[in-house]
Formats: C-alpha cells, sequence, structure tokens
C-alpha cells in the first residue's frame, strides 16, 4: 500500500473515532440527570432579567424541543460548522473567547513541550552516549524525580522560591494586572479624547520604550509557569531518549559505522539518533495533542488564562456549552496529532511500509 | 484394591503439593535474594512499608483530627521548633505557644487569689464560693448593688476584678480568646429580688410558678467590661472592652427575658480604639457562656481602628495588644469591670452579677510539628492522615485499571478478530478523550467521594496496559507450548488462565508497581483542583487549601505533601524498577 492510500485509510479512521468521541460528548453533556436546558441555565447568573430570551436562544440552537434524533444531529452540525453558542459565564462566543484561551495555551504549553523536547532529548543523548558514569545516574534520579513529582506542587514550590523571595510576578494576569485591557500581542483600541482612536500595536510600533516594557511584563509572567512545565516535560523525553539511544548505540551498524571511521558526532547524531528517534517522534506529536488536558492543572496554579483555566472554570459553574466545544477541540487535536505523528514516521523513516 | 489405589494415589498427590510448595519456596527465596541484592528495590519497598503502617495507624502518628480539628493553635501557625533555629538559618524565635496565664480563672479557691477586688463602696455586697454556679463549676462570685431608700441615686458605681500575669514569650500571640460565665439578676419595680438559686433546676420554664412577680423593667442597667492592659508601657492603650449593657427587660413569651440592648458609648474606657467592642446578647436570669455565644470574645472579631493599625502597622488586634516588643515578654492585666448605673432615685434597687470562669486563652503563632493551616487544624496530623487517602486510591485504582486491561488485553489478544478490532478501537476512543477534563466532569457530575474516583481512575486508566498485555500475548500465541496445548484439546479459556496468563503475570506485578504513582498523582492533582471529599484530607486537598489561603510563604505547609507524593511515587517506581530487573532476566544481561 502507498502512501497515499495509507494516508486515506489514517483520514477515514479519525474521521470515525471524530464521529464516536462526537457521540460520547453528546452522551456526556445530554443524557446527564435533568432538565438539559437547566443544566445550560448557570445558577450563578442570579439576575432573571432576559432569562426567558436566553432559554430559548439555548433551546433554538441546541434543539431542545426536539427529538433526541434531531437534537444529535444539530449538534453534530453545530460542532461540525464551529458555532458553539455563548459561554454561560461570559457571555461571549465561545469561538472567539476560545482563539483568546487557546493562544494562552499555546504560549505555555506549546513552550514548554518544544523547550522540553529540545532540552529532554540533548541531554539524554548526553546521559546515553556517556552510560554507565556517575553522570548517567545522577541525571536518571533527577529526571526520575521531576517527571514523578506532581506539577501543581512544583508550581508551588517555584512560587515559594522565586516569587515570595525575589518578587518575580505569579499570576497570569498579564496585562490585566498592569491595567490593559486585552492580552497582547491581540490588538486593542486605545481611544483619545479627541476621537481619534489607536490599535494597541500601533500604539507600540511608536513607542519602543513602551514595547520593552510590554514585553518584559509578558516573559516575566510566563518564565514561572513556563520553568514549572519544562522541569516536568523534559525527565520523560530524557528517559526515552536515554533508552532508545542505548539501543540504538549497542547495534551492529554504529560499530560499522565506527569501524568505517564515521566522526563520533556523525554516529551519534547521523546514525543512532536519527533511528532512535521514532518513539520520540510519537510521544512529541501526542503531548501536543494532549497540550489542553495538560494545562489544566498548571493554569490552575498560576491562575494563567488558557484552555485549562478556562475548563476548570466551566466545570465549576456547570457551563456546559464551553465544555462540550473544548473537549470536542481536544479530540480534533489528538487525532491530528496521531495522523501527524504517523506521516512523520514515514518521512523520517523510509522503511516503514504503509499498511 | 481400590482403597489402595486411592491411598497411595492420595501419597502421591500430597508428596507432590509438598514438593511443589517446596519448589515454589525455593524459587521465592530466590526471587527475594535476587530482589536484596538491588538496593533501590529495597529503598522503594521500605518507604511504601513505612507509609503503608501510617496508612493503617494514621491516629497513632498524628493525633489531632485532620478536618474538624479548629484553631488548636493560631491559625497558619508555624511549626513550634522554628523557635529554637536562629533567626540567620530562617528561625522565629519570636514564635509565642498557647498559653492560659490566668490563675483561679474559675473561682475554686474561695479566698479569690490572685485575684484583685476593688469595691471602694459601701453599698457594694460580694459572695465568694456560692453554691449556686455554673454547671457544676466549684465557685463563683457574686458582685451586688443595693439602695435600699428613696431619695438620691447613687450615680455610676464600678467594681473591679482584676489579675496580672505574666507574657512570657518575646513575640506576640496570634490571638486572644477572653471567657466569661455570667449571670444577671436585677430589682424589679416591685423591688423583688429575683434569685436563681431555687429555681436551677428548672431553668428553663420561666415564668416560675413559685414567684408571682410581675417582671417590667430592671432597675439598675449593667454593664461588664473585659480589657486587657499591658503594665509594661505605662499607658492603658490597647484595650480590650467586652460591652454588656443592660437598660430594661420585659417578659417576652414562655421563656426567659429578653434583653434590650439599647447601645450606650463606653468612650470613657476606650479612647483610642474607637468602637471596637464585642456585645453578647443575653438573655436575663439565665447563664451565659461567651464561649457559647456566637460571636465569642475573639481577639480575631474585633475591627482594629485604623489610627492604631496605621501606627502599629498591626494586622491583628493582639498583634496590637502585645505591641511594642518591649513590652514583650512583660506583665499584662487581664481585667473586668462591673457598672452599675443608679439614675432612677424613686425607688429601691439592687441588682446582682453573678460570675464564673472568667479566663483568657492565648492561642500561639507557633504549634506541633508542621504548624497549623488557614483554619488552625494540625497539619501534621493531615499529612500522616493523607497517607492513607493516596496509598488506598493509589493502589485499589491501580487494581482496577490492571483487571479491566489484563482481560481486555488477554481476550484481544488471544481471540483476535472481530474481539480484537472491537476491544481495540474502544481502546483507542478512550485514548483520544480528554484524561484529566474527563475525570474532573464525571467526578462533579457522581460525587467526589473516595470509592468513584477509585472507579473513575481505573476505568479510564487500563488502555495502555491492556495494548502491552495484547501485544505480549500476541508473540505468545504462537508459542510452541500453546500449539501441544491446543493439540491435547484445551478449551480456549483454559489455555488463557492457565497457560497465558502465568506468562503475563510478571507484566502485571511491575505495571502494578509503576502504575501506582500515576494514579496518586492523579489523585493529588484532583485534590489540589478542589475535586475530592472535603471530610478526608488528603495531600492533594491540603495543597489545595494552602493555594485558596494564598500562605505560599508557609515553606513547611508547601514542601512536606508534595514530598510525601513525591516520595511514594518514587518508592513504587524504583519497586517497579527492581521487580522488572528479577522477572525479566534479560534485563540483567543488558546492564
Amino acid at each position: 500500500m502507498g502512501f497515499r492510500s495509507y494516508l486515506a485509510k489514517r483520514v477515514a479512521i479519525a474521521i470515525i473515532m471524530l464521529f464516536v468521541v462526537l457521540s460520547i460528548n453528546y452522551a456526556l453533556f445530554f443524557v446527564m440527570p435533568g432538565d438539559p436546558a437547566s443544566l445550560f441555565i448557570n445558577p450563578l447568573r442570579g439576575s432573571s432579567v432576559g432569562k426567558q430570551e436566553f432559554l430559548d436562544r439555548l433551546r433554538a440552537r441546541w434543539g431542545f424541543d426536539q427529538p433526541p434524533e434531531q437534537r444529535f444531529l444539530l449538534y453534530i452540525r453545530n460542532m461540525l460548522s464551529w458555532s458553539f453558542g455563548d459561554s454561560l459565564i461570559s457571555g461571549q462566543s465561545i469561538s472567539s473567547e476560545m482563539l483568546l484561551r487557546m493562544w494562552g495555551t499555546i504560549e505555555l504549553m506549546g513552550g514548554s513541550t518544544i523547550l522540553g523536547i529540545l532540552i529532554g532529548v540533548s541531554l539524554g543523548v548526553l546521559v546515553a552516549y556517556k552510560r554507565g558514569g556517575k553522570f548517567d545516574s545522577g541525571m536518571v534520579t533527577v529526571s526520575l524525580i521531576t517527571y514523578s513529582l506532581p506539577v501543581f506542587w512544583m508550581g508551588l514550590v517555584l512560587i515559594l522560591i522565586f516569587t515570595v523571595k525575589f518578587g518575580v510576578p505569579s499570576a497570569g494576569a498579564f496585562p490585566y494586572d498592569w491595567g490593559l485591557p486585552g492580552r497582547w500581542p491581540v490588538a486593542y483600541t486605545v481611544s483619545a479624547a479627541n476621537g481619534t482612536q489607536w490599535n494597541g500595536n500601533v500604539v507600540m510600533s511608536i513607542n519602543p520604550q513602551g514595547t520593552i516594557t510590554l514585553l518584559y511584563g509578558y516573559v516575566s509572567h510566563l518564565v514561572l509557569p513556563l520553568m514549572t512545565l519544562t522541569l516536568f516535560t523534559y525527565g520523560g523525553y530524557l528517559l526515552l531518549t536515554r533508552a532508545t539511544m542505548i539501543e540504538a548505540l549497542t547495534e551492529d551498524y554504529i560499530v560499522t559505522a565506527r569501524a568505517k571511521g564515521v566522526p563520533e558526532r556523525s554516529v551519534i547524531f547521523r546514525h543512532a539518533l536519527k533511528n532512535a528517534s521514532l518513539p520520540l517522534i510519537t510521544s512529541a506529536a501526542l503531548a501536543f495533542g494532549f497540550m489542553i488536558s495538560g494545562a489544566i492543572i498548571t493554569e490552575g496554579v498560576f491562575s494563567w488564562p488558557g484552555m485549562g483555566r478556562w475548563i476548570f472554570q466551566a466545570i465549576v459553574f456547570n457551563d456546559y456549552s464551553v465544555l462540550q466545544a473544548v473537549f470536542y477541540i481536544i479530540a480534533v487535536l489528538v487525532i491530528l496529532a496521531n495522523i501527524i505523528a504517523d506521516v512523520l514516521y514515514g518521512i523520517i523513516d523510509p522503511r516503514i511500509k504503509y499498511g | 484394591m481400590g482403597d489402595h489405589m486411592s491411598t497411595s494415589k492420595r501419597r502421591r498427590e500430597t508428596h507432590l503439593a509438598r514438593a511443589r510448595a517446596l519448589y515454589d519456596l525455593k524459587r521465592f527465596a530466590n526471587f527475594i535474594g535476587i530482589f536484596a541484592r538491588s538496593p533501590r528495590g529495597l529503598i522503594g519497598l521500605i518507604i511504601i512499608g513505612g507509609f503503608t503502617l501510617i496508612a493503617f495507624f494514621p491516629s497513632f502518628f498524628g493525633a489531632y483530627d485532620p478536618v474538624n480539628g479548629r484553631s488548636l493553635a493560631g491559625w497558619l501557625a508555624a511549626p513550634a521548633w522554628l523557635k529554637n533555629v536562629p533567626a540567620q538559618l530562617g528561625g522565629m524565635p519570636d514564635l509565642s505557644f498557647n498559653d492560659n496565664p490566668t490563675l483561679n480563672s474559675g473561682f475554686e479557691n474561695s479566698t479569690l487569689t490572685p485575684w484583685n477586688f476593688t469595691s471602694t463602696d459601701q453599698f457594694m455586697h460580694t459572695t465568694v464560693g456560692h453554691e449556686e454556679n455554673f454547671e457544676g463549676h466549684a465557685g463563683i462570685v457574686d458582685v451586688g448593688f443595693k439602695r435600699g431608700e428613696v431619695g438620691t441615686a447613687y450615680g455610676n458605681i464600678t467594681i473591679t476584678l482584676t489579675q496580672d500575669f505574666y507574657y512570657q514569650y518575646s513575640g506576640p500571640p496570634f490571638s486572644f480568646r477572653g471567657s466569661l460565665v455570667f449571670l444577671l439578676n436585677g430589682t424589679t419595680t416591685t423591688s423583688s429580688h429575683l434569685d436563681k438559686r431555687v429555681n436551677e433546676s428548672n431553668r428553663d420554664q420561666w415564668p416560675f410558678p413559685t414567684y408571682n412577680i410581675t417582671v417590667s423593667a430592671l432597675d439598675v442597667p449593667t454593664k461588664i467590661t473585659m480589657y486587657l492592659v499591658g503594665l509594661a508601657v505605662n499607658r492603658t492603650l490597647p484595650m480590650w472592652p467586652l460591652r454588656e449593657q443592660y437598660t430594661t427587660y420585659t417578659p417576652l413569651g414562655m421563656y426567659g427575658m429578653a434583653m434590650d440592648g439599647t447601645y450606650v458609648n463606653s468612650s470613657e474606657t476606650v479612647s483610642l480604639l474607637g468602637s471596637n467592642e464585642i456585645s453578647v446578647n443575653a438573655s436575663a436570669g439565665s447563664w451565659v457562656d461567651t464561649d457559647q455565644t456566637s460571636e465569642p470574645i475573639d481577639s480575631n472579631a474585633i475591627r482594629i481602628a485604623t489610627m492604631i493599625s496605621e501606627q502599629y502597622g498591626a494586622k491583628q488586634f493582639a498583634t496590637t495588644v502585645f505591641f511594642p516588643k518591649e513590652a514583650t515578654p512583660g506583665w499584662f492585666r487581664l481585667g473586668l469591670n462591673v457598672t452599675f448605673f443608679d439614675k432612677d432615685p424613686s425607688k429601691p434597687a439592687s441588682s446582682d452579677v453573678h460570675l464564673d470562669t472568667l479566663n483568657m486563652r492565648l492561642l500561639g503563632t507557633g504549634w506541633g510539628i508542621m504548624g497549623t493551616d488557614h483554619e488552625g487544624r494540625d497539619l501534621w496530623s493531615q499529612l500522616m492522615y493523607g497517607a492513607g487517602i493516596s496509598l488506598y486510591v493509589g493502589v485499589l485504582s491501580t487494581i482496577v485499571a490492571i483487571g479491566i486491561g489484563l482481560t481486555v488485553g488477554l481476550m484481544a489478544g488471544y481471540l483476535g478478530r472481530v474481539v480484537d478490532e472491537i476491544l481495540m478501537r474502544i481502546c483507542d476512543v478512550l485514548l483520544v478523550l480528554p484524561g484529566l477534563p474527563l475525570l474532573i466532569v464525571l467526578v462533579a457530575v457522581l460525587g467526589t467521594s473516595i470509592n468513584n474516583l477509585i472507579i473513575l481512575l481505573g476505568v479510564l486508566g487500563w488502555m495502555g496496559f491492556a495494548r502491552l498485555v495484547r501485544s505480549q500475548v500476541i508473540s505468545l500465541r504462537e508459542r510452541p507450548f500453546i500449539e501441544a496445548a491446543k493439540a491435547v484439546g484445551a478449551s480456549k479459556t483454559h489455555i488463557m488462565v492457565r497457560h497465558i496468563l502465568p506468562n503475563v503475570m510478571s507484566l502485571v506485578y511491575v505495571t502494578l508497581a509503576t502504575t501506582v504513582p500515576g494514579n496518586i498523582v492523579a489523585e493529588a492533582s484532583l485534590g489540589f483542583l478542589g475535586f475530592t471529599d472535603p471530610n478526608r484530607m488528603s495531600w492533594g486537598l491540603m495543597l489545595n487549601n494552602l493555594n485558596m489561603s494564598a500562605a505560599f510563604q508557609n515553606w513547611w505547609w508547601v514542601i512536606p505533601p508534595g514530598l510525601c507524593i513525591a516520595l511514594i511515587a518514587i518508592a513504587f517506581i524504583l519497586f517497579g524498577y527492581a521487580l522488572d530487573e528479577v522477572l525479566n532476566p534479560r534485563l540483567r544481561l543488558r546492564r
């Protein structure tokens, strides 16, 4: 079977999978006990102003007055057409709020995953190369420990060290805690008394000092959560790289390469690492897929305004429309990550026969 | 003949069983021998054993109630041993501990020492050791005022009861809590002296049939003020008044008297602190225990005047009272003023105040091995009780997960085809679902009980192991001994249970040990987010409390729970790796 037909098969399976996950989500949020419409009403909203109108809007969107099969179809259509409705907490459109939140999570989780992979893989290669020594056992022990520590605790300890002692900001409320209206670099407008308006990015570009200040605020808020997550993730990559690299380095072709007189650097990176990287790629791709669900705890510790914090708030305040949208997005991301991992496999290792 | 046969058969069987047992024993001894050679495995085993011991006897290791034992000491107290550490090394020499400095607070000693009783007025009478007292306490002070004649009112008459005590710590306490048990009686318009003594047995039934008194108003309003003065600094600055003010009382329904507590400004006793009295609602003619009132006389309940807190930078009232530092350690005075407002000269008047248990407790800023949390609960006990929950959830949920994963893996691997396809697709779908958010949603919906958590962690955590078992079974399926079993005519169930299962058991043991840490961390994470049983103190919940009360600077609260989670997780991982080395001899060769 060629690559194309393999990819087609994978995509077909992915679509079926997506459908199944959608059904499970539907079951999870709609077959739960109680009147579904009342589930969508947030008890904390308090005032009944516009409640009936709100209910009617909900009914029309999710078809609560229609038979179950109609409702299911409506649900699928809404999900696929990206119309998730409004958040019950903020009252804003979920899809637009999701973009903002997603950016927050990508900054944090994406950054830390990349950092973790870079640090973990390079240390793993080093450790595998010097295996058996004190450095090896030390690094393995340290990464085992950081890997098995609860990530929220690591966050708390880092807050204890850096925020309490050195005053590094720990809250992820930037730029709100600086009195700025929106999340950088999303553009925002500044109105002057004479009626002219500036775009937020324009303000930055005409005021380089402001840009530097903003950048400093941004980085100083990011550094603690990023450090926490990187400390948490690098250990797994280090251990995985070490295991696969040791296996690869004991193979016969390495002996052959060395006997040929291939430079050591080339032996390690071109011969061993390339062959050892397959499981790394799978786990890295899956890590990106599970980015959002992994963010829930760290974002909770640092009150970082990302997807994880959103999920937590949605659960606490029974915001089911947000939850089902987020669950859908997570499923899509994980399925995509799986496909990407499979495709990357083929690019890295041409020996793999698709089928 | 048949009998003989069966006997020999039985003998052979017992012999076989004995040989088998001996073989098993030898294998086990061999296993222990190999295992003991791995120091890491032994360390893991010792740590797990220690935590298991704590898990089974938490009350032996931690003496206090981890959930309900509130206000054992001041809130957010530091560990007591920090007092002995030099300040340069992070110690806290200024810590204070729980104290109860007043002596003879229940007036058991009838000579009233060491209380100073000041009464300058000839119309006052006092009795000590009265037989009528509060809930069987030994002694009582009865303070009375009596004016028999009509003509001149005496005005405000105050008697004072004080005791000086030595405060021995260099830093202020977290808070102090005064307590007083008192009973008010007064004359009425008909000049009858209400005496509770007779009616002690049926105190609740008021008005009593034995008294034919129509009570309309109390002639002598009475005010009780409790205060605390620092003696070392010669000023009456931080005073601590308890205001009790009674003007009139009128009969109300069947039960007792309602107090009409019209407020009288007590600015003559407290000039600096402004209005920070605690008033206690009381019914006349019945005992009032200020500890039982809705607002006990606690320094935490007193608002500090803005001026004072700006001047002394104090956040807690106790810190203001035991400020400045030259006052501590030093002498302080606990006092009680009873003031009778004799204002109406047109008729004779008398009034009685019965006092019992005039006491003050100081809650320290230091406590125990690990200090206290934001509600004054013992953190060390919480840590000890948390071990049980972590181990219980971690181990049981792993057993559930391994059970499901083993069954699925065996069936998918050995039965193959349709069964394999279906089970593996279920596996794929479950792997795509977001683990932690889904877990939180389900816990939030189904309830946060520990057993729910175990089942959910098990049901959502078997997929990886099922895949592992399946791949192992697929390779085992083609081995000659399975072919042989098939040729003999063994059923599929028999082959799976008797031939394949024993060969994947080593996998089970190792995975059991290496999966527990993940589940322990998952349980702690849920606890940290607050999705856990609030009546079972777990390590995650401890850190949740920490996060909620934003006490990040209390390292003695931040470090231990996470360290315990990490320790137990690493112990299981070390144990699992050592087990893996013993059970999979190939691994040993590679090293």
